[in-house]
């Protein structure tokens, strides 16, 4: 005896088979899904890319960055500032230097001279030296192509001014946001000669931590005269970069929306030419015994399969684009969400045709030759 | 499986007069009945009718003890799926598909598996001389073969209920009588309540019973 219901391999036989028959709204439908995946990633995916890129950029080294100078000189910003700004949460290091100062050869009195700072504090990350081990008091680096200018051969040896005698014992090399130290000399100071610090550079950890360390470091600033000193850093860039992955957000929604809708129009007005197209079909089914949902079934699994297929290849080469484009590839979760969103699109554009399949009336159907 | 209309009228909507007028009639389980009458006297409507693929504008339709016309069109269709076999007045085959998969379909729409509905359907075009067109598609058989393709198609569920509409049409005489044939032994052999409308006078005359349209 049989059930009168159609088993689950019929629907899977006959939607291969309907992909292949008729052909022409199978490729225009996959296409309709290819195009669609393809602009978001286009348009979205390239935006994401690259403007994650400017938020990593934001949050770089120089978006981390509070600098405190005394640029009159005489506010008296002590180096015992260092030790409590370490202890401060969130701050990733430290760094005071002192005016520069000339120095030249010690070998070579008439030579070049070339600025030296005394610094305070540990050397941090940016800073990178071949020096094994601490600087002692006294002892200096140069920065690239300092020595040779000095006329060290070896890259070591002794320099001094008027006042005050060192030892460059090795190079350094700073990257950003220490850049502007290249040039020149740093040293460990000889003696606690109560040195006046012109500035330091307090790195956080987190660019969103900016503002509040920076107003602990205010706080724990160790200074003669706090109206001399100058608290520099980039109060915009937490915002912006909040702001940009906000505006992100509103935009790409905007476009898939609209880019989602337009797919769902698009396979809506196919399948309603298909349907059409297909009437004795469907009409040849019914009298057989379908029911109304067997045939509803046919035309989602239809468009369901064509939007998979084009969703699918739309993501490969709309991956392939985002890093040619933008050099990035965008996460799996998006890629992921973008061809499931594609396929729902596709389904919900075909659930008006489906119904309308669903209501054909077979006897009219097959009294047409 | 008997089958009871009683008081079956049909109206068209739009049509000026009814199809079909206050038509009683008993077909009994295991016969063959003819219904005849001249063109337009209703017969294709009487079997879309019966085969609850129409809803009667009057009267009532009983398959056995259940009266199906008041049944939602989910249930209307799984009868139809389980019981019925339809021999159309055109041969209404999908062009896309080759004759053993045409005639296979019908298995699956009933819940057939795929093995026991090909198995079937081979079997049935061997017996009705179209076994070397089962790869064959609608587009590349003679009208004939095709007529033969749809009569394989309402055996393959072997169903309890068969309506054919002018399934002989298109056939030579040798032909048409291995139709009439199986169809008689349908009713016969395996207690088939079978339903055939027909112009052919000829044969008509020679069938016992018989159920004729006025229109
Ligand atoms: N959808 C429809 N709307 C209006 N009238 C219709 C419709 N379908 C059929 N008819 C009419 O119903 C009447 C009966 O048609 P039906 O097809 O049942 O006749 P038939 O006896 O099978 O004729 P034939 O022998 O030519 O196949 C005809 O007059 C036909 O014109
Ligand atoms: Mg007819």
């Amino acid at each position: 005896m049989n059930s009168g219901h159609p088993r689950p391999g019929y629907f899977f036989v006959d939607a291969i088979h309907r992909l292949r028959s008729p052909l022409v709204p199978t490729v225009v439908a996959v296409f309709v899904a290819f195009a669609g995946t393809l602009s978001i990633f286009a348009t979205t995916g390239v935006a994401i890319a690259s403007q994650q890129r400017t938020i990593d950029l934001i949050n770089s080294a120089e978006g981390r960055l509070i600098t405190i100078s005394d640029p009159q000189g005489d506010a008296g910003l002590s180096e015992r500032s260092i030790t409590a700004i370490k202890s401060i949460s969130g701050v990733d290091w430290v760094l005071g230097v002192s005016p520069a100062h000339d120095f030249v050869n010690s070998a070579l009195p008439g030579g070049t001279s070339v600025p030296v700072r005394n610094f305070f504090g540990d050397l941090p990350a940016p800073i990178s030296t071949g020096h094994p081990g601490v600087l002692g008091p006294g002892q200096a680096l140069a920065g690239p192509g300092v020595a040779r200018k000095l006329g060290l051969a070896d890259g070591v040896g002794a320099i001094e001014n008027r006042t005050e005698k060192a030892v460059i014992v090795g190079s350094f090399s700073a990257s950003s946001p220490l850049t502007s130290l290249n040039s020149g000399v740093i040293m460990r100071p000889n003696s606690d000669t109560g040195a006046r610090l012109l500035r330091f550079w307090v790195s956080v950890e987190d660019v969103a931590q900016l503002q509040p360390v920076a107003a602990a470091v205010s706080k724990a600033l160790v200074v003669e005269k706090p109206g001399g000193i100058q608290i520099k850093l980039s109060p915009d860039l937490a915002r912006l970069s909040g702001d940009v992955v906000t505006g992100l957000r509103q935009d790409a929604a905007l476009t898939i929306t609209g880019l989602l809708f337009a797919v769902a129009v698009l396979i809506g007005a196919l399948q309603f030419g298909r349907v059409a197209s297909t009437a004795k079909d469907i009409g040849r089914r019914r009298a057989l015994g379908a029911s109304r949902s067997v045939i509803v079934a046919q035309v989602l699994i239809n468009a369901g399969l064509t939007g998979l297929i084009g969703a699918i290849a739309g993501v490969l080469v709309g991956l392939v684009l985002s890093v040619v484009i933008a050099g990035q590839l965008p996460g799996f979760g998006f890629s992921a969400a973008v061809a499931v969103l594609m396929v729902l699109a596709s389904l919900i554009g075909a659930i008006a045709p489906a119904i309308r399949a669903a209501r054909l009336d077979p006897v009219r159907i097959l009294r047409v030759p | 499986m008997q089958i009871q209309a009683v008081g079956l009228s049909h109206h068209y909507r739009g049509a000026e007069a009814s199809a079909l007028l206050e038509l009683s009639h008993t077909f009994e389980e295991g016969t063959l009945t003819v219904v005849s009458g001249p063109s337009g006297s209703g017969k294709s409507t009487l079997l879309y009718l019966l085969a609850l693929m129409l809803t009667p504008s009057l009267g009532s339709i009983r398959w056995g003890d259940q009266d199906v016309q008041a049944l939602e069109d989910t249930e209307r269709s799984e009868l139809r799926a389980k019981h019925v076999g339809f021999v159309f007045q055109d041969a209404v085959l999908d062009l896309s598909s080759s004759a053993l998969d045409n005639v296979t379909e019908a298995g699956w729409l009933a819940g057939m598996t795929r093995v026991e509905s090909e198995t079937k359907a081979s079997e049935l075009l061997e017996k009705f001389g179209i076994g070397a067109k089962a790869r064959f598609r609608p587009g590349e058989v003679s009208g004939g073969q095709a007529q033969r393709i749809a009569l394989c198609r309402a055996l393959v569920k072997s169903p309890s209920i068969i309506f054919a509409d002018e399934p002989t049409g298109n056939l030579d005489s040798d032909s048409a009588d291995v139709v009439w044939r199986a169809l008689e032994d349908a009713a016969t052999e395996e207690g088939a309540t079978v339903i055939v409308a027909t112009h052919d006078k000829q044969r008509t005359k020679r069938m016992p019973n018989q159920l004729r349209l006025v229109s």
